[in-house]
């Protein structure tokens, strides 16, 4: 794999890959927060 | 002082660390106690942050010492594979233990799925780690290897060359090293851009924001945090003699595990999470948020100064 394609490729997956954990993490974290509002109601 | 005193004085944190942490944290799920809890968590992230310098100290350690009659290297490289491979571990379960922290401070609990996570990585990471120390004290130790005659050249297992193979695949693979080096500045910004945010916020910018607001965004943070330490390794791994002959590099370390201690205070404690919407932070919380700014950037500064300081580069 040539240096530019190598780069691009697996820059645009690790960011990707952190985007998409941060993304779950944070769908994770307001789904539980509205389960704990609507516990409380 | 030098490298090889360092490591002598750290590496035995890791493994007791780690036994007083995770029993902490084993003994609240028993005795259903939440400061327990917390307290064990606290142990966790901070052993794990420890374990950045034990880990890299090594490498100064085994510089000293490899030329030294009846020091063998392939002991030495048996012990730099088993630790990296529990270094590896120790920090993924440093990041379980950070988000556990933050769940609690935001859900008031932690879920029950990264408690199971927190648990394995504990007990998996402390017996890596335990066997690495094991594998350690056998260089200098003729008398606890299997042979204690001495007439043996200790344990040699399967990693004994992963540290090597993976610095030979970082140096010589043409995309690897530009590829960590642009990831490492995408985990830079990412945790910088947030870190900021939250600290000008404590510091009096954007008052009509409340706090909790922006907490919600620190695992973008510590997503970056864990980025750069997975992209510095490798950087570290690759070329171990660039870092530990470069005191701009021991800064740098030094500085990043004082900001992580800082983390914990806006992760965790009451005093940040009460602000609310047009309220002023107290002192407390801005002398805490200042440091964490200036802590970030003399980070950065060590960081970007690397190749020109220190005559290592």
């Amino acid at each position: 794999m040539s240096l530019v394609v190598g780069t691009i490729l697996w820059v645009v997956g690790g960011t990707a890959l952190v985007g998409i954990v941060a993304w779950m993490v944070d769908r994770s974290t307001a789904r539980q927060e509205r389960q704990g509002i609507a516990r409380k109601d | 002082m030098d490298l090889t005193h360092i490591h002598l004085l750290l590496n035995h944190f890791p493994t007791v660390g780690y036994i007083i942490g995770g029993g902490l944290f084993l003994l609240s799920l028993i005795a259903r106690s939440d400061d327990l809890k917390r307290a064990g968590l606290v142990v966790l992230l901070g052993i794990s942050l420890i374990a950045i310098p034990t880990y890299m100290s090594g490498n100064g350690a085994q510089d000293a010492i490899k030329s030294l009659p009846g020091v063998s290297k392939s002991m030495i490289e048996t012990h730099e594979g088993a630790a990296l491979v529990a270094f590896g571990f120790m920090e993924f379960t440093g990041v379980f233990a950070w988000l556990g922290l933050w769940q609690f401070r935001r859900l008031g609990r932690v879920p029950n799925w990264n408690l199971a996570v927190i648990v394995v990585l504990t007990l998996v990471s402390l017996g890596l780690m335990t066997r690495a120390s094991n594998l350690g004290g056998e260089i200098r130790h003729a008398e606890i290897r299997a042979d204690s005659s001495g007439q043996s050249q200790g344990t040699v297992t399967p990693e004994g060359a992963l540290a090597r193979t993976v610095g030979d695949f970082v140096t010589n693979t043409p995309w690897m090293w530009p590829t960590c080096e642009t990831l490492h500045f995408v985990g830079l910004s990412l945790l910088v851009g947030v870190v900021f945010l939250v600290d000008l916020r404590v510091l009096g910018v954007m008052r009509g924001v409340s706090f909790a607001y922006l907490h919600r965004l620190l695992p973008w943070a510590a997503l970056g945090f864990g980025l750069n330490v997975v992209t510095g390794i490798l950087f570290f791994v690759g070329i171990p003699g660039q870092y530990t002959k470069n005191p701009t590099f021991y800064w740098k370390v030094a500085l990043v595990m004082l900001a992580g201690a800082n983390a914990l205070y806006f992760t965790i404690l009451d005093e940040p999470w009460s602000l609310g919407s047009g309220e002023d932070a107290p002192l407390t919380a801005k002398i805490a948020a200042g440091s964490a700014m200036l802590l970030w950037v003399g980070v950065m500064y060590c960081g970007s100064m690397l190749p020109f300081l220190g005559n290592s580069f």
